[in-house]
């Protein structure tokens, strides 16, 4: 039970990596439902108003950019989450880093493990990956969800974070003391 | 758990016959009382017949209410059916069930009835409200309940009529009651109301002098209006006079709610667990099992200090709440927002540690080595507070012009001096048995937190926190408040915080979690 080992700071293993590649096709398909609207808003605009051509030059850079900007994000951001997420099982705790700016180390023993949910998507599906939810007694951190994960991988760290916890804390029984 | 082999008839058991009295009353309380003043204020007219309207439906509706309301007592398990157009069936299984929270008030005791919480661990909600039963029939139900149970003798409160005196460990005199009241503000509420009931009257309807009330508050809001139209120094006196009579009648009501509401407030050992009792109109019994505190908070204001007092809450999963902290009436059976419950509304600061220890013995805080955080977080807390004044104070002189900025160097001084104390108030203590924090340098608190209770350990960093070296280390609980980790370590150097969260995980993840 008592392990020596550094928990909190020893880095664990990253996601699965075609995480990144679907992350950039659902930030595409995010990026289109914005882009085209305000595409045909910008159109009509430049078009048909009687705007003064550099204010419909400018409003055209300024879309031009934005989205340049959106591009840029969606096919980067992926990857800079993918390098700075790690997660590691041991027989005593979940522990997940993570966050690009604002970065976090959340560490979910074992036995404070209610129960588990494995989800995928329809994305997810296509790339075989899935996403798994540790759910606590806790308040703030009563759903702890990690994305990205293979879904062949995914199913295993569920049954061994459930038979850790049947093994130790498993009574949750309400007058077990 | 183990359920008694003998058969019982689990007939369908119904309500007190005088439940829909008080479903009404609880119901009507919220508009008739406001209607009535309504009435009299402005001499009667149409009000009148609504207010009769509107009673109508609510006694009818509270009348089904009885009609269609069935608990039954199964082997191992609470059944209770309620619904008019929607049914629900709840299963409670006896095991489930934390406590039986009791309440009574004047009209309660009159009728030899009381309301019945049954609380489980699932929230802050209790898992059902019973209103009302009869205290045989609560008898009934409590033996039922905690057949099976050996080791708790005392899993239920007690009728609030039959008092006794044995192993009480914690009780509140009089005289503590009014420090209490003292201390604590919460008289701002009654004299709010009592103040807004002064501008509806003088500024909503036009009063109507016939009506008995009307004459009464009109003496005030009249004065009022004569005073304010008065030349200056008149309303200088008269604002200092408001000022002081506010001040005055604030710690007046506030010391005859705590008086109240607090009467006879006292803490008893039955078996494992505590039962505490309180309340001169609306009785409470409530049994608090010690091993289910999640957390203990340990707070004083300067007034406290004055006094040298502190008052002791505790955090539970599936309490209910004390409805005293929660703003709720304590009948109602709602909701309460927060689950924070007395432990001591006030004991003298050098009685805490023992008080700690009584209630939970492995907790000792009289030895604990208090850790500070990292000195030089000083600087972010006054570089961040000066942003934000800033941002108020230079678009201010923009507006009314550059004398506003003659603010800035007090406030600045203020500032600073804040920063200073607070991080030199701020600590944490690792101990065998859990964690403490304590912070604040005005209002300050303690939160304890045993390592068996902490759900996840986060250490977080934001970009200022890795540019100064520093991170903070946040932990969770069952039952904590919403929106936030119960105890927020920041500022930690980040050596130090990588210790602390080793440490953290390390004692929780050997001690199981038991609610």
């Amino acid at each position: 039970m008592v392990s020596d080992n550094p928990t909190v700071l020893t880095p664990g293993s990253h996601l699965d990596r075609r995480s990144i590649v679907a992350a950039r096709i659902a930030g595409a398909i995010g990026l289109a439902v914005v882009a085209f609207p305000t595409l045909v808003g910008v159109g009509v605009i430049v078009l048909i108003a009687s705007w003064h051509p550099g204010q419909k030059l400018g409003l055209l850079t300024l879309w031009i950019g934005v989205m340049g900007l959106l591009t840029v994000t969606v096919i980067m951001w992926p990857a800079l989450r993918f390098r700075h997420t790690r997660y590691r099982v041991d027989e005593n705790a979940l522990t997940i880093s993570r966050g690009v700016i604002w970065r976090s180390v959340t560490s979910v023993p074992t036995s404070r493990i209610q129960h588990t949910d494995v989800l995928q998507g329809p994305l997810q599906r296509q790339f075989g990956l899935a996403t798994l939810i540790v759910h606590t007694a806790g308040t703030q951190d009563a759903a702890v969800s990690l994305s990205g994960l293979a879904h062949r991988d995914a199913l295993p760290l569920r049954d061994s974070l459930i038979a850790e916890r049947d093994e130790d804390g498993g009574d949750k029984h309400p007058d077990a003391n | 758990m183990v359920a008694t082999n003998i058969p019982t008839p689990t007939d369908d058991r119904r309500l007190h016959p005088w439940s829909w009295l008080f479903a009404a009353g609880q119901a009507a309380k919220g508009f008739v009382l406001p209607a009535v003043l309504v009435l009299f204020a402005s001499g009667g007219n149409a009000y009148e017949l609504w207010a009769a309207v509107l009673i109508v439906p609510i006694a009818a509706s509270a009348l089904l209410q009885y009609l269609v309301f069935r608990y039954r007592l199964e082997d191992d398990e609470l059944v209770v059916r309620d619904g008019i157009l929607t049914r629900t069936e709840r299963h409670i299984p006896y095991a489930r069930i934390q406590n039986l929270d009791l309440a009574q008030n004047p009209f309660h005791r009159l009728l030899r009835v009381a309301l019945v919480r049954v609380e489980t661990a699932s929230g802050a909600k209790p898992e059902a409200v019973i209103r009302v039963l009869s205290l045989d029939a609560i008898d009934e139900m409590r033996s039922r309940v905690f057949a099976g149970r050996d080791g708790h003798p005392a899993g239920v409160a007690q009728r609030p009529d039959a008092r006794d005196d044995a192993n009480v460990f914690f009780a509140i005199s009089a005289s503590e009651l009014v420090r209490l009241g003292i201390i604590s503000n919460k008289g701002v509420v009654v004299v709010g109301a009592t103040l807004g009931l002064f501008w509806q009257r003088s500024n909503w309807f036009r009063p109507n002098q016939d009506g008995l009330l009307g004459n009464i508050l009109d003496v005030p809001s009249g004065w009022f209006a004569g005073a304010t139209s008065g030349s200056t120094p008149n309303l200088v006196l008269t604002v200092l006079v408001v000022v002081v009579l506010a001040v005055g009648l604030l710690r007046v009501f506030s010391v005859a709610w705590f008086l109240v509401q607090l009467h006879g407030f006292r803490l008893q050992r039955r078996g494992d667990d505590l039962r505490a009792e309180y309340g001169l109109v609306t009785q409470m019994s409530r049994t608090i099992p010690p091993s289910r505190i999640q957390t203990l908070i340990v707070s004083e204001s300067p007034l406290h200090r004055w006094f040298r007092r502190q008052s002791v809450e505790l955090r539970m999963v599936g309490g209910g709440g004390d409805n005293l902290n929660a703003g709720g009436s304590g009948l109602d059976g709602t909701a309460p927002k927060a689950t924070n419950q007395w432990l001591a509304p006030l004991i003298a600061t050098r009685n805490v540690p023992a008080l700690l220890s009584g209630v939970l013995a492995e907790i000792d805080i009289r030895n604990v080595t208090w850790n500070l955080i990292a000195p030089r977080a000083w600087r972010r807390i006054f570089r961040r507070q000066l942003l934000v004044v800033g941002c108020v104070i230079f678009p201010l002189s923009v507006l009314i012009g550059a004398d506003a900025l003659l603010a800035l160097p007090p406030i600045a001084m203020l500032a600073y001096l804040h920063a200073r104390l607070w991080v030199k108030h701020a600590g944490y203590a690792l101990t065998p048995w859990g964690i403490a924090f304590k912070s604040g340098w005005w209002n300050r608190t303690i939160k304890i937190i045993r390592y068996g209770k902490i759900q996840t350990v986060v250490k977080a960093d934001s970009p200022f926190d890795r540019r100064s070296g520093m991170a903070s280390i946040r932990i969770d609980t069952a039952g904590a408040e919403r929106g936030g980790y119960t105890i927020d370590i920041p500022y930690l150097d980040r050596v130090v915080a990588n210790e602390v969260a080793e440490r953290l995980g390390r004692e929780s993840q050997t001690r199981a979690f038991r609610w």
